[in-house]
Parts: structure tokens; sequence; C-alpha cells
């Protein structure tokens, strides 16, 4: 599973494991799409995800034009310290908001990163980065790094000159570096994809006469800012090598010397000391992987799906199909028909699917709490007719539960948006944060239902799902339950909540309700007399009133070509 | 005696760590002037160490601090809950200051331990994490030596933890109200929270302090574990041994060693909300690597101890006892192939003194020459194929001639260059006394930052004797700086390749004849000999730097230009 150039440039000599993604930006949409349809087959996928650091590459793209618009090497050097610093207004933004990549890649890698079970990374050096940018920590992280392929002699003897190595880079990239080694007497030739910089004192040579340069090299530096594995090969060169803080290339490599690559004086100092240095040595250590995570449980206590349904016959098979493919065995489905028309022969298609007929249309809490009745699990969870579980969704949750002794797990959630053929033309994070007891009183706190999994036990305690409004049964459902027990939470994506743009769906059918709903739920779950509370509660009805509902929410990310449900 | 060393009440507690007879110096904040006297006294007598300097993350730590303050001065909750959020996104601001200005240890104490660090072979860190954190703090350390943590800590007992019924807070060096952010984040758990914490003290809202007597009950009660250890792995990996699922910082670099912990920042207590309500559901954490095997590495050198001649030119003027000093420290280089010739510049004689050493050959001078002749009539005499500089006030440590030799040898440069740390010395009733040291002259090169800044010193640098007819001799016309502009010279012809330690001391002494003391005019007049020979064209900007240098200096007030120590020794110590 491989997406992208980079990505397909990291693996050519890396036999990776089938279960890792590996994808970089230009791959990114492709990707997006293969990581949904490995997560609705309940194919759990770890990610390795290349990212070129972006101060180092924001710091490459704004070099060549310094150096060549500035007329002085008094102008080029204050600009270039700038760079270094990170100060430089670059036509009239801080470079600080300059952005390497396309946000939309960036937005569908931020999505692939939470659909994964675990990540892959190069080095703790990457991991730590991927993690502070897409925000979320993996449980499991595994680490694998190449060893470009090279067919270089290994050095007999120093030679006279320094060698940049970039051979996947253009010239105008190393163009920084190539700056600042020109303070050296000594010859530097830049060994890089294409091209040349004019008024350049170094030599720009194409990876077809790499060879004859790096015997004669007598130090290199390794212009690769993301990926250890050319540091890794040219270590074993023989000669003193220079390699960029950001790679994590010297987490493998004893007697490296370290350069940030958006700073020429550290370039200039890592190139002099590399000169006087020994050649590094692979280091003994490396971080080992553990093979055997934790398995999920396939079988245990029995988990009751309750699935109400209202006219929705065309939608009500992929819901049921879901259910079908859950990877946890030990479950009974009842659906409710809540009053719409005849369901029988869908659910016939399904083996062991009990059928509820609701003589009338009720609120949606009074069909679960029938189907409550006639349930006999250990577990309750429910879905909803047009929403889908992926594979792992009851599997994780009766994990999470069975190992905390917990009473309510609740899951992460992905948002699809579908065009009137209905297809998925966009993705979103749903829910994707522990739920807040006091910012559940202010407002609804996840996107869609409420998916988890509650002890049937606790349902039966509090009295079961609310019946008595309608809309918002499902936001006071989850005040009562927060009201009495913590949340466990399962920071996993297990769920695809569908969002139609054929205006089907209720929040944004039933607007004027809302309000009133509100109210009435903020009348039974009283804020305590805390201001804060009182006041966001203020600002909720505010806008509920002006703009008569909720504001839907958008789509983060939108597919090149949509996929099919 | 080659042993480990600990510096500062943190150090102490990391010390089990290091095996007893592994060569590494530990140091926190408060133990780096100790540090850096027995690190001088060890890089003197010849021994290599790593050091270990312990310094708390600066966000976690600022956090630490003001949580507790915040927890105090908003008696509301929810208007706790904004400070938190706004101390978790950095937009705080306390009595008018911002967050990220308030400080957290003293900035003399982090300049100290930093000359610490650099004195250093390696320099130890616990994790990647923990390693990329000093590079920020201390960009030119020595290269970062990995310690896998090994002894479990000595205050997490053996219990075993049950499917218990509360979140278990483990700071145990925390006093309870450093741990405010965590029970804060916590507090809307709907769970008891047990803090164990320094001390014990009163309940508040669901959290309960118990001192470190009453862990073992509380761990044994534990439904998950949150580690509050800001900077060291060693706190998780004993903690995961106990079976609970486990959170921890994400500055600690613990999810190096373990899979399956849940990572906060130590900052947040929304992640530390966040990060505990998913661990609730985890299998306990794995440890990835089998910690109890691994061997303390080797620090060794790789200089080599012999190889072609290297000559040492020392000058020498009416001070016998420095100069002993200084032909004391060449006597005991590592590197055997070594000649040093004394020039004694018109001076008392010191013929019995030199005898004593054999690989030493004397030229006196009959008239005072100056500084700067006395160095061509050395270097005239000189047979070495390297040959460097030592005035008779500084000295060498051990590793120095080995490690530009070798520096040397390796790469065919013609010149290498290091650095030096200063002994800032006064003269007392029992002769001279250092006050401080500070490490000023790192042995940069930059052949533009070099003609208006010298960062080179003057032992710190060793040139191929061949390239002197080139190069030419020391400019006699100047009584001050001869060698930076000798260095000026070299610089604008060949490489001078870098040797990123420090492996000398140079001596600042208050009231002498020395490069830091001169008078203003002297220097001023050697910036314009340099000016006059090195013009810096291309850059006006510099070059007015350069010119307004020399005015300050042609006014005399020079003293107030060179640094000083960050810290001084109370009391002071003998100099030789």
């Amino acid at each position: 599973m491989t997406f992208g150039d980079a990505a397909r440039r990291w693996t050519r000599h890396l036999s990776l494991p089938s279960d890792v993604l590996a994808v970089d930006p230009s791959g990114a949409d492709a990707a997006l799409a293969h990581a949904l349809h490995c997560k609705r087959r309940g194919e759990p996928f770890r990610v390795a995800i290349l990212l070129a650091d972006e101060r180092s590459e924001i710091a490459a793209r704004l070099a060549p034009g310094i150096l060549q618009t500035q007329a002085t090497p008094e102008a080029r050097e204050i600009l270039l310290d700038a760079l270094a610093a990170g100060t430089l207004v670059f036509e009239h933004h801080p470079m600080q908001q300059l952005r390497a990549d396309e946000p939309e890649a960036l937005k569908a890698l931020h999505l692939i990163w939470w659909l994964a079970s675990g990540a892959v990374a190069r080095s703790h050096t990457e991991y730590a980065r991927l993690a502070r940018i897409f925000g979320r920590e993996h449980a499991r992280i595994d680490y694998l790094c190449g060893i470009d392929h090279l067919r270089l002699a290994p050095c007999s003897e120093l030679g006279d000159r320094v060698v940049v190595w970039a051979p996947d880079r253009s010239a105008a990239d190393c163009a920084l570096i190539a700056y600042a080694l020109e303070q050296l007497h000594t010859r530097v030739h830049v060994i890089c994809a294409d091209g040349s910089i004019a008024g350049m004192q170094a030599g720009f040579h194409t990876p077809l006469y790499a060879a004859g340069f790096m015997s004669k090299a007598r130090a290199i530096v390794d212009a690769s800012w993301s990926n250890p594995a050319s540091a890794r090969a040219l270590a074993e060169l023989g000669v003193p090598l220079a390699v960029a803080s950001t790679s994590g290339a010297h987490e493998y490599l004893e007697g490296v010397t370290m350069y940030d690559p958006w700073d020429r004086r550290s370039i200039l100092r890592a190139a002099l000391a590399a000169l006087a240095a020994p050649a590094p040595q692979a280091r003994l250590a490396l971080p080992r992987n553990v093979i055997d995570a934790t398995p999920l449980p396939l079988d245990g206590p029995l988990v009751s799906v309750l699935v109400p349904t209202y006219n929705r016959r065309a939608l009500l098979p992929r819901a049921l199909e879901s259910i079908r493919i859950q990877q946890y065995r030990a479950l009974e489905v009842i659906v409710i028909n809540d009053g719409g028309e005849s369901i029988a022969d869908i659910v016939a298609q399904f083996e062991s699917v009990r059928c509820i007929e609701q003589p009338e249309n009720h609120a949606r809490g009074a069909a679960l709490n029938a189907g409550l009745r006639q349930a006999q699990g250990e577990y309750v969870a429910s879905l909803d007719d047009d929403d889908e579980l992926f594979p792992d969704h009851i599997a994780r949750a009766v994990a999470a539960l069975e190992r905390s002794r917990g009473d309510v797990a609740h899951m992460n959630t992905m948002l699809a948006f579908i065009d009137e053929r209905g297809a998925i033309e966009g993705v979103s994070l749903g829910s994707s944060r522990a739920l807040v007891p006091s910012e559940a009183l202010v407002s609804f706190p996840l996107l869609g239902q409420f998916l988890g999994l509650v002890r049937r036990s606790l349902l039966e305690t509090i009295g079961g799902f609310t019946e008595d409004i309608w809309p918002g049964e499902d936001y006071d459902f989850l005040l009562r339950l927060a009201a009495h027990v913590p949340f466990v939470h399962v920071p996993d994506l297990t769920a695809l909540i569908t969002r139609r743009s054929d205006n089907t769906n209720s929040s944004q059918r039933l607007g004027p309700d809302y309000e009133a709903m509100h109210r009435e739920v903020y009348r039974r779950h009283p804020s305590g007399g805390r201001s804060a509370i009182e006041s966001g509660r203020a600002v909720v009805l505010g806008h509920l009133a002006t703009h008569r509902g909720l504001p839907p929410p958008a789509c983060d990310y939108r597919f090149a070509t949509p996929l099919a449900l | 005696m080659l042993r480990r060393a600990v510096f500062g009440l943190q150090a102490a507690v990391y010390a089990a760590q290091i095996p007893r007879d592994a060569p590494v110096l530990i140091a926190d904040p408060d133990g780096a002037l100790d540090a850096l006297v027995e690190a001088v006294r060890r890089r003197r007598a010849g021994q290599d160490f790593a050091v270990w300097p312990l310094v708390r993350d600066r966000r976690s730590a600022q956090a630490l601090d003001i949580a507790a303050n915040l927890a105090q001065r908003f008696p509301d909750y929810d208007a706790q809950r904004q400070a938190f959020a706004a101390l978790a996104d950095g937009s705080l601001t306390i009595d008018g200051k911002a967050q990220f200005s308030v400080t957290f240890v003293d900035p003399r104490r982090l300049e100290t331990l930093y000359d610490l660090v650099r004195l250093g072979q390696r320099t130890i860190a616990g994790s990647w994490t923990e390693a990329a954190r000093l590079r920020t703090l201390f960009p030119e350390m020595p290269e970062p030596l990995i310690v896998v943590p090994r002894l479990p800590e000595a205050l997490v007992p053996a219990a075993r933890a049950g499917n218990g019924k509360a979140v278990v807070v483990w700071a145990p060096r925390l006093a309870p109200r450093e741990t405010a952010i965590h029970a804060f984040a916590l507090r809307e758990l709907r769970m008891p929270v047990t803090i164990v914490a320094h001390d014990a003290a009163p309940s508040r809202h669901n959290a309960t302090y118990v001192g470190p007597n009453d862990a073992a009950g509380a761990l044994a009660d534990a439904c998950a574990i949150v580690d509050a250890s800001l900077g060291k792995a060693s706190t998780a990996i004993a903690l995961a041994g106990l079976g609970a699922p486990l959170c921890v910082s994400s500055v600690s670099g613990a999810r190096e060693y373990l899979d399956g912990v849940r990572v906060y920042d130590p900052w947040n207590a929304a992640s530390i909300f966040a990060a505990v309500s998913a661990s609730l559901g985890d299998p306990p954490a794995v440890l990835r690597i089998d910690t109890r095997s691994a061997p303390f590495p080797q620090i060794a050198s790789h200089d080599p101890v012999q190889g072609p001649l290297v000559s040492i030119v020392v000058r020498t003027r009416d001070r016998a006892d420095f100069l002993k000093r200084a032909l004391e420290s060449i006597a005991v280089q590592r590197y055997r192939d070594v000649e040093a010739i004394v020039v004694n510049d018109g001076g008392v004689d010191v013929r019995a003194l030199v005898e004593h050493y054999r690989f030493a050959r004397l030229i006196t001078l009959e008239q005072r020459s100056g500084r700067t002749a006395a160095a061509n009539r050395g270097l005239h005499a000189a047979l070495g194929t390297y040959a460097g500089l030592l005035d008779d006030d500084d000295i060498m440590f051990p590793d120095h001639v080995g490690a530009l030799a070798g520096a040397l040898e390796r790469s065919g440069a013609s010149a290498a260059a290091c650095g030096a740390i200063s002994a800032f010395a006064r003269r007392s009733a029992e002769g001279y006394v250092v006050e401080g040291y500070r490490v000023t002259l790192a042995g940069h090169v930059d052949r533009i930052d070099l003609h208006t800044d010298d960062r080179l010193p003057p032992m710190g640098v060793m040139f191929r004797r061949a390239i002197l007819p080139a190069i030419g001799d020391f400019n006699e016309s100047l009584t001050f700086a001869e060698d930076w502009e000798m260095w000026l010279r070299i610089s604008s012809r060949f490489d001078v390749v870098h040797v990123p330690r420090i492996t000398a001391m140079y001596t600042v002494r208050q009231g002498d004849a020395n490069a830091m003391s001169v008078p203003g005019l002297a220097y001023a007049q050697t910036l314009r000999a340099m000016q006059a020979r090195y013009p810096l064209a291309e850059r006006p900007e510099r070059e007015r730097v350069r010119q307004s240098m020399i005015e300050t200096y042609s006014s005399g007030a020079i003293s107030a230009q060179w640094p000083q120590p960050a810290l001084t020794l109370v009391p002071p110590q003998p100099l030789v």
C-alpha cells in the first residue's frame, strides 16, 4: 500500500509489512480513499506518512530567491540570517505562516493519521514531528528505516572535496547549502537531480556522475532533511558525514555532525567539523519493535445492538451489513421498525436479526426502549439506520469496558458527505475528543448520534433511553449518563456517520424545534449556578434563535472522485 | 578517579541510573557551578567523561509553576478552566507578563550548565526525546549518548496494580500544590483520583493526596496511572511493570521504550484528561527493550597518541610559576610526539625550569622584543610538521594536541581549530585566584565573522608548518591580537577545520598584560591594521560595526566589552 512518489522511492528497497500504508502528500487523495476502504472492510493498517520537515522545505524554497534577487552579499546574509531565525517576512507574509505542502493534501493525511490503528516512522525525530502536526498520539508505534541503495564503492582514502548529496532534489533546493559552503576553500560539488545555479561557486552534477565525485570526497553533506535512509547508506562509504538535525539520521549513526537545514552558519559549522571528524559508525542500539500487539477480543459477553428505523428501506441494509461484518461475534441485533413501512424482507436477509414492530411512529427513544426491553446482552449498542459501524467498533468498545470495568465507552467517528447519486464526496473528522461533562452541559459534544457501548445494568438503573422529548433525546440521554459515571474514551475512528445533501438529516429538517429542545434539555440539567455554563448556553440559544438550527458540519476534505458508498 | 559524580538534588535522583564506575557527571542547574569546577579538574587530569545535564522541559516546568498559582488565584471553577485553557495554548498572561517570558531556571545557571556540557566528551540523555530537547538548549553539545534507563525508580513499590477504581497520579517528588494541573484536569472525570505526592494533604474535590509511604495501597487500587515526571523515562518504565494502563508525558521520552502508553502534554490539562479517558480501556503498557541487559557504553577517545611532530611555541617573560604550569600541561599530553620551544622574551632566567622538560628547548632573547617577535622566533626554530602556540599563562588539557593533530592528519587540512574555556583570575594576597569559568572562545571559524569577532583562542589553532612561507610570519607591527590577524590570514587562503571540543584553558587575568586587559588603544590599533589589510568592501554594515569598535576601544573603555563568568566561585580557587 504505497501512495505517492516519495513513498514509492522509500519503499523501493524496503520490504514493507503488508499492513503498512505508506503515503506522501502527492498520494494523499488516493491513500485516504484506500484507508477508508480498509477501515470499512475491517483491515486495520499502520500508517507511515512521509512528510518533509516544513521549516527545512520553506528555507530551501525561499533561499534561491534571496540569493538571486539580492545584489550584495550583505543583503543576502541579513535575509538568510532572518530566515534562520524564523523572522523573515516574505511578500508581506511572516514565514511562520508559509506552508510547504498543499493544505488539501495535509487534511487528507490528517484523516489517514486518525484512521490508522498504529504508526510507522523512520525515527523518533520523525514520529514526534508528525504527532505534533496531526494532533494525535498512537498507542502503537513501530520504527522502520531502510538504507538507500547506493552503487558506490567505499572510499579507500579521503579526497579533496566536499560533496553535497541530494540526488533526489533540484539544484535550487540545495542553494542554501551551496551558499553556506562558499566560505570553504575546499571545492564543493553538489550531486542533484537536475539543473545548476548560475553564479555559484559550487559545481552541480547529475547523479550519473556521482561515483566519480564521491570517490574523491573528503566530507559529505547529506541534504536529506526528513529521511535517515540516505545518511545510513552514505555512512558506509567511510567518509565523514554531516546530516540534517531533522532527519533522525543521528539516531542510527554515531560520529555524524548535525546541521539545521535553515541556518547557513550551522551548515558551515557542521561542514568544518565534518572535515575534521572521523567517519561515522552505525549505532548498536536501534529501536526494537514489539511483535504482537494485544489482539482485540472476538468473543465475550453478549452485546445487543439496537437499530431503530423508520421508512428508510434503501439505507437500512447498509447499516445491518456493517453489523453483520463486525469482528466481535457475540451479538444480538434488534431492529425496531418504528411504525414505518414493512422491512421484514430486508431483515430476513440477515441471519440472527430480530425485528420488533412498533404499531405507530413514536420518538426514537421509545423505539430504543422497546428494543432494550427485549435485549439480553451485557452491553447495549445502538446504530441509526443511515449510519455505519466500522468492523472493529464493538470489539474495541468491549475490550475497553472489559479492561476498565467501566460502564460507558464512547468512540470517535468520521463524517461522510453523500452526494445526490449516493457516493461519498468528502469526509471530516467527526467527534474525536474525550467527552468533558461540563462542556456537554453547554452543547451536544458529538457530531451525529452517540455511538458507544453502555452496560445494560446502568441503562436499567437510569431508566433507559429518553423517550419524552424528541429531537434531543440523545442529548438528554448523554447528559443523564454523564451525570452518573465516567466515560471511557476509545480514541479510534470506529463509525461512519453520513450527511446527505438531499436534506433528509433530522437536524436540517427540524431546525425550528432545536431551540425549544435545548431549552428543555437545559431545564432538565441545570448548570448548578456555574456562570460559564449559563453564558455558554445563552450563546447557543441565541445562535439557534437567529439561525433556526445548528450550523451543519463542514466537509474537511473532498475526494477528487467520489467514492462508492 | 573515573567515576560517577552527582551535583544537585535533582541530579541525585537520577544517579542510580548510571553505574557507579561510569565516568559521568550528573548535574542540575543548582549543581552546575560545582560540576563545572570538577569538570575542569578532570579535564586537566586527562579524564574523559560524559555529562548528563538535568534540565526540565521549559514549557512543562513553567506550567508546573503557573498551574499551582492558577488553582489558588481562581477559586471559581470556570475561571480556572479558562486560565488552564490559556496556559495550554500559550496565551496566558500573569500580572501583565506573557507566560513565555516567565523564566523557569536562572539563565546564569543554564549558561554554566552549557559550559559544563561542552567540557564533556559526550552528552548523556535518557531518550532521543530528551536529546532533542537538550540540543535546543545547548546547540553545540557533544554527541548524545542514549543511556537506556536500567534501574527501576527506587520509590516505585513492587505492588501489582489491581483492577481498581481510582486513577493514580504518580508525583512523589512534587509537593501537592505542584500537581495542580493534574488535579484540575481529572476533576471532571467522575472518578476518585489518588495523587501520590511528596506529602499527604487534605482531600479536595475528587482528589485524595497521599505521601509516598501510602503509595503501595494507592497503586494496588489503580485503574490507570498518570506518570507526572516531566523529563525522564525511567519512572514510566518502572510504573509500566505494575500492570495498569499508563499515561506518560510527551517530553519524558517514555514512549520510546513503552508500547501502548497514552501520551499527554504536561502543560495542557485537556490533553491529560483525554489521555486518561483513553487509557482507562487500554491493556498494560509493554516494554520495547530489555532495559536490564543494556551495557553502559564506553566513552572512548579516538585521538591518535602518536604521529608527526607537533611544535608548540611558548612565549614567556617573568612568569616562571605560570610557565611551569604551561609546560606541565604539555608534558602530560597523550599525544607523544610534541616539542616545545620556549621563547624567553628578555625576562628572568628560566633555563633550569625548561631543562627539566626533555621535550622543551629554550630560546633566550637578550632584549625584550615583544610577544609577536617572540612568536616568530619560536616558529622559525620549530621542526614539527604542525605548529601551534601556548602562552605561558594558558594551559592545554591532555587531549589537546591529539585532538588537533588527529583532525589535521585525518582531513589533510592546513589548519584546525578547537575551543577553550576561560578562567577568570584575580591577583590576591595568596597569588592568583580563579573567580569563575566560562566558554568564551568556542573556536568557530566563519571567514567573514572573523573580521570583526575573534572566537579562536590563541592556543586553539594548529596549522601545518609548511604553509608558513605562503602565509608569512606573525605581523610584528602588532603588539596585541597578532594571533587573530594571523588566523585571518590563514583562513583567507585555507580552510580552518573545526574540532567542536573544548581542549584548553585560557586565563583572563585582571590587571596584567594579557589579551583581555590590554589598553583599548592597542586593541584599536590592531583593529585598524586589520581594517586596512582586510577591508570588508562588500559588507558596509559590518565595516561600520568594526569602525564603531575601533572608536570605542580608542577611548580606552575596553574592560566593559569582555564577558564575565556567568556564576562566580565563592570562595575563589587558586589558579596555579
